[in-house]
C-alpha cells in the first residue's frame, strides 16, 4: 500500500485499536496485525505521533517487576476517531467506484 | 541477536537523539521484547522480526522532525480555545457594527421624517404661500422620503448580508489566529 496513505490508515487502525480498552505496545501490535500489516517497528512512531498530537495519553504500570507503558485514548482521539469515520465513509464510496 | 546486544547497539546508533528520546526508544523495544517472549516467541527469533538496526533508527529519525514540530504547535485544546476567542471577537464587532449601521439608520430615518412633517405641516397650515416657497416645501417632501427610503434600505441590507457577512468574518479571523499559531511552528 502507498506509504502515506498506509501511515494516515495506521493511526486510526491504532486508535480503534484504543478504543474500549487501554493496551501496551506489544498487545497493541499484535491485534493491529491481525487486519494490517504491521512491525513493531512501525508501531513506535505511530504510538509517538498520536501521544504527541493529544490523541493518546500513557501511564506505567507494573508487570512481572517491570515497568509496562500503557496506552489509554484521549477525548481527542476518540473524536478523530469520529471524524475519520466519515473520511472513511467517504473513500469507501470511492473504493466502490474504483473497485466497480 | 539477543536482547542485551539488540538494546546496546541502538543505544549507539540512536546517539543524535536527546537522551530522554533514546532510552523512550530503548524501553519501548525492552519492553515489546519481554512481553513477546512472555507471548511465547524467542527472543532471538523476534528480535529478527524486528528488523534491522538501520531500518529501525531510520523510522525514528524521520519522525522526530515530526514529533518535535507538533510539540511546539498548539494542543487541541488550545486550538477550540482560539477558535470561540475567534467567535467571542466576531460577535462583539457585530454587535458594534449592528449599533452603527442601526444608529445611523435612525438618524437618517428621523431627520428625513422631520423634514418631510414640517414641510407638510407648513404647506397644510397656509396652502396660499407663495409657488417659490410651495416649491422649497415639496422638495423638503422629496428629500426627507429619500432618506427614509435610505434607512430604510440600510436596515434590509445590513440583516439581509450580515449573517452572510458575519461568518466571512469569522472564517477571516480563524484563519488569521491559525496563522499565528503556525508562526510559533
Amino acid at each position: 500500500m502507498d506509504s502515506q496513505l498506509k501511515r494516515g490508515f495506521l493511526e486510526v487502525v491504532v486508535l480503534a485499536s484504543l478504543k474500549y480498552q487501554d493496551s501496551y505496545g506489544y498487545m497493541i501490535s499484535q491485534e493491529v496485525a491481525n487486519v494490517v500489516d504491521i512491525s513493531e517497528s512501525t508501531l513506535y512512531p505511530i504510538l509517538r505521533r498520536l501521544e504527541s498530537q493529544g490523541f493518546v495519553t500513557t501511564y506505567e504500570t507494573t508487570h512481572n517487576s517491570r515497568i509496562r507503558r500503557n496506552y489509554q485514548i484521549t477525548k481527542a482521539g476518540l473524536k478523530k476517531l469520529e471524524d475519520s469515520d466519515t473520511d472513511f465513509r467517504e473513500m469507501k464510496k470511492i473504493f466502490d467506484y474504483i473497485l466497480r | 541477536m539477543n536482547k542485551t546486544d539488540f538494546i546496546r547497539k541502538l543505544r549507539i546508533e540512536l546517539d543524535f537523539l536527546t537522551k530522554e528520546e533514546r532510552e523512550d526508544v530503548v524501553k519501548y523495544y525492552d519492553e515489546m521484547i519481554q512481553d513477546a517472549v512472555e507471548g511465547g516467541q524467542t527472543e532471538e527469533a523476534f528480535i529478527e522480526s524486528l528488523g534491522s538496526i538501520d531500518s529501525i533508527v531510520d523510522t525514528v529519525r524521520k519522525d522526530s522532525g515530526f514529533v518535535k514540530k507538533v510539540r511546539n504547535k498548539l494542543s487541541p485544546e488550545a486550538k477550540e480555545a482560539i477558535s470561540v476567542t475567534a467567535k467571542v471577537i466576531g460577535y462583539i464587532l457585530f454587535v458594534f457594527a449592528a449599533i452603527f449601521v442601526i444608529g445611523l439608520g435612525c438618524s437618517f430615518a428621523a431627520s428625513g421624517t422631520m423634514m418631510a412633517v414640517t414641510a407638510i405641516v407648513d404647506i397644510v397650515a397656509d396652502p396660499t404661500q407663495a409657488a417659490m416657497v410651495l416649491m422649497t416645501r415639496a422638495g423638503q417632501i422629496i428629500l426627507g422620503a429619500g432618506l427614509i427610503i435610505l434607512a430604510i434600505s440600510f436596515f434590509i441590507l445590513f440583516f439581509k448580508y450580515a449573517k452572510k457577512g458575519m461568518e466571512k468574518l469569522l472564517d477571516k479571523l480563524q484563519e488569521l489566529l491559525n496563522k499565528e499559531d503556525s508562526k510559533h511552528v
